[in-house]
């Protein structure tokens, strides 16, 4: 995308420090149930920083503190050194924001829709039209500038989101689950966005449910549960630092007997395991009794597939957070 | 130069007019049903029938107090309306509070520009044919254009209150019931105060469409009515500005 303004921002920020984005000690209670539970965390100029955990964790939560939208019960916020609470008007002049829920107003078209989100932003009238203009086209929206976002469909509601985000090409970047819900191709070509805004070193948040999504995207991940961070680090750091070395998978010709997964859990090496649909998966801390296991499985179920992988985040985050239902 | 807190209010009345602009025809249709209803049926029909003593014409005696009665209606029908959208259904005050470095007060200060703007012209729409049909009807302009703004400030500042903090849409439409139904019926735009007993009447006359009305029919200029009216409006507008600033963080 072509960017005509030039804010100037990072010289305009009393930042001495490469930490953009200072989070100490925030949290956020609804009445009596504590949200958001003495968080705090950094994010370095230039880095994504994931946020991951299971639905009501509190992420939409941190994002809205962020942004001001929410008041914290305590714990302090700031972006660019200025504080969100104190200094909002130039807090705000540094990030942009794609939230979790699309709104749209009912009869504005998405090029008038952006104008007046570059006005609010503010950007003069001849500023909001040529940047309407250009994010349109860097969305790839053009054929449909005309429509009301309530019309368009659910992947180009997303690049219309990240397009509002984006039109002042502020440094810092708050992305709420950008990839939820669309099909594989839009995944990608947001993917592909994001990639892109790494590589003109935003400092960007983004919260995902997809593992994948995390480990490809992000230079550092943050899990919470329950309000709570519960680990945090590179996601192969994190891969590592639970202690699984391998998982296992195997689909046995018969099913498995409750007798039988006692007989493999004993096995020294199995972390725990997990039968799903018919499949078996063994968190291993080590391959020392890998041969028994599969001999063992072998005669008392049969096998008939069987893998072996590295441990990926998905497994980390299942291990750290448990496999019950949230919510 | 402008002042970044005088074009971050211009840009929420930039928004505002723009909508209302797209829609001009319409809301002209819906600012004078009620008025033309009201001179028909009550100024035309009844007041034929009706002498009051000492005074011209009922149909000119109602006039100042349909004028503004629309101004009520209008601002305050709009902006409930058009706040608790922005609200609950755009998600626009949400993305103002998140993105915008926009003040609460300074976004207030846009719907309020709004209000005037569209006050004048409900006001406008209502007096041209009249003034079209009846040309000898006459009226301070100073005085109206001082009620015009004290009153679309009130009101306007009303209707943000009520649709920034009203959850559930049907509320909408029962309090703007009762809201605007008394006002019309006792603010005495059909028939002179002084057919209340004194303590109603103290009491009607505290709320400043009473005191609007009563002042553009006034023969001498209506200073006292202007001022009431205006610091009525200036107590309005400190309420609007707070409640919003309350409501808009979670
Ligand atoms: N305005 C509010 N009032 C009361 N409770 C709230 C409010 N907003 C969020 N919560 C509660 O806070 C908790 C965390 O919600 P939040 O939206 O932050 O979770 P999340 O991690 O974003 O979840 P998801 O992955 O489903 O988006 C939930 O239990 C939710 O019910
Ligand atoms: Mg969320």
């Amino acid at each position: 995308m072509v960017m005509h303004i030039s804010y100037d921002i990072l010289s305009a920020s009393k930042m001495p420090s490469q930490e953009m984005i200072l989070v100490e000690n925030l949290s956020k209670s609804f009445s009596t149930h504590k949200v958001v539970d003495e968080v705090s965390f950094q994010v370095h100029s230039g880095e994504t920083l994931g946020l991951l955990g299971p639905n009501g964790a509190g992420k939409t939560t941190t994002i809205r503190m962020l942004t001001g939208l929410v008041r914290p019960s305590s714990g302090t916020i700031t972006v660019g050194g200025y504080d969100v609470l104190k200094n909002p008007i130039e807090a705000k002049r540094l990030f942009g924001i794609s939230p979790q829920e699309a709104s749209f107003h009912p009869h504005l078209s998405i090029a008038e829709d952006l104008y007046f989100y570059a006005r609010l932003r503010g950007l003069s009238r001849s500023e909001s039209r040529l940047q309407s203009r250009d994010t349109i086209a860097w969305a790839k929206l053009e054929e449909h500038s005309a429509k009301n976002g309530r019309q368009l469909s659910g992947g180009m509601q997303r690049r219309l989101l990240m397009a509002r985000a984006l039109i002042t090409d502020p440094p810092v970047l708050y992305l709420d689950e950008p990839t939820t819900g669309l099909d594989p191709q839009s995944r990608h070509a947001l993917w592909d966005y994001i990639s892109e805004l790494k590589g003109r070193k935003k400092t960007i948040i983004l919260t995902t449910h997809y593992m994948e999504e995390a480990e490809m995207l992000c230079d550092r991940v943050i899990i919470i549960d329950h309000g709570r961070i519960i680990a945090q680090g590179s996601p192969s750091l994190l891969r590592r630092s639970v202690g699984i070395d391998s998982v296992l998978t195997l689909k046995p010709r018969r099913p498995f007997s409750s007798a039988d997964l006692l007989v493999l859990k004993k096995f020294s090496g199995v972390m725990d395991l997990h039968s799903s649909n018919g499949g078996l998966l063994i968190h291993l801390k080590e391959k020392e009794s890998l041969d028994e296991i599969v001999v063992t499985a072998s005669r008392l179920a049969g096998i008939e597939e069987l893998n072996l992988k590295e441990p990926s985040l998905e497994d980390v985050f299942l291990q750290l957070t448990g496999r019950e239902l949230r919510e | 130069m402008i002042p970044r807190a005088v074009s971050a209010s211009l840009v929420t009345f930039e928004r505002e007019i723009y909508d209302y602009r797209k829609n001009l025809f319409l809301f002209a249709l819906r600012n004078l049903v009620q008025p033309f209803f009201f001179v028909l049926v009550i100024g035309i029909g009844l007041g034929s029938m009706v002498s009051l003593p000492g005074r011209e014409s009922y149909l000119s005696f109602m006039m100042p107090g349909i004028l503004m009665m629309c101004v009520v209606q209008v601002c305050y029908q709009h902006f409930s309306s058009e706040i608790w959208m922005s609200k609950n259904h755009e998600g626009y005050l949400e993305l103002l509070t998140m993105t915008a470095p926009i003040k609460p007060h300074e976004a207030v200060a846009g719907y309020l520009l709004t209000g005037i703007v569209v006050a004048f012209f409900a006001v406008l729409c209502f007096l041209l044919p009249v003034w079209l049909f009846l040309p000898g009807f006459k009226i301070s302009l100073a005085a109206l254009i001082l009620f015009t703004i004290g009153l679309a400030l009130f009101f306007t500042s009303a209707g943000i209150v009520v649709g920034v903090t009203l959850l559930d849409p049907h509320n909408l439409s029962t309090v703007s019931i009762f809201v605007t139904m008394p006002l019309t019926y006792l603010c005495g735009v059909f028939f002179p105060l002084d057919m209340y007993p004194q303590p109603v009447r103290m009491l009607i006359e505290a709320i400043p469409l009473t005191q609007a009305i009563e002042g553009l029919r006034s023969e001498s200029f209506p200073l006292f009515e202007i001022a009431f009216v205006w610091a009525a409006a200036a107590l309005a507008v400190a309420v609007a500005v707070r409640i919003f600033e309350k409501n808009m963080r979670l």
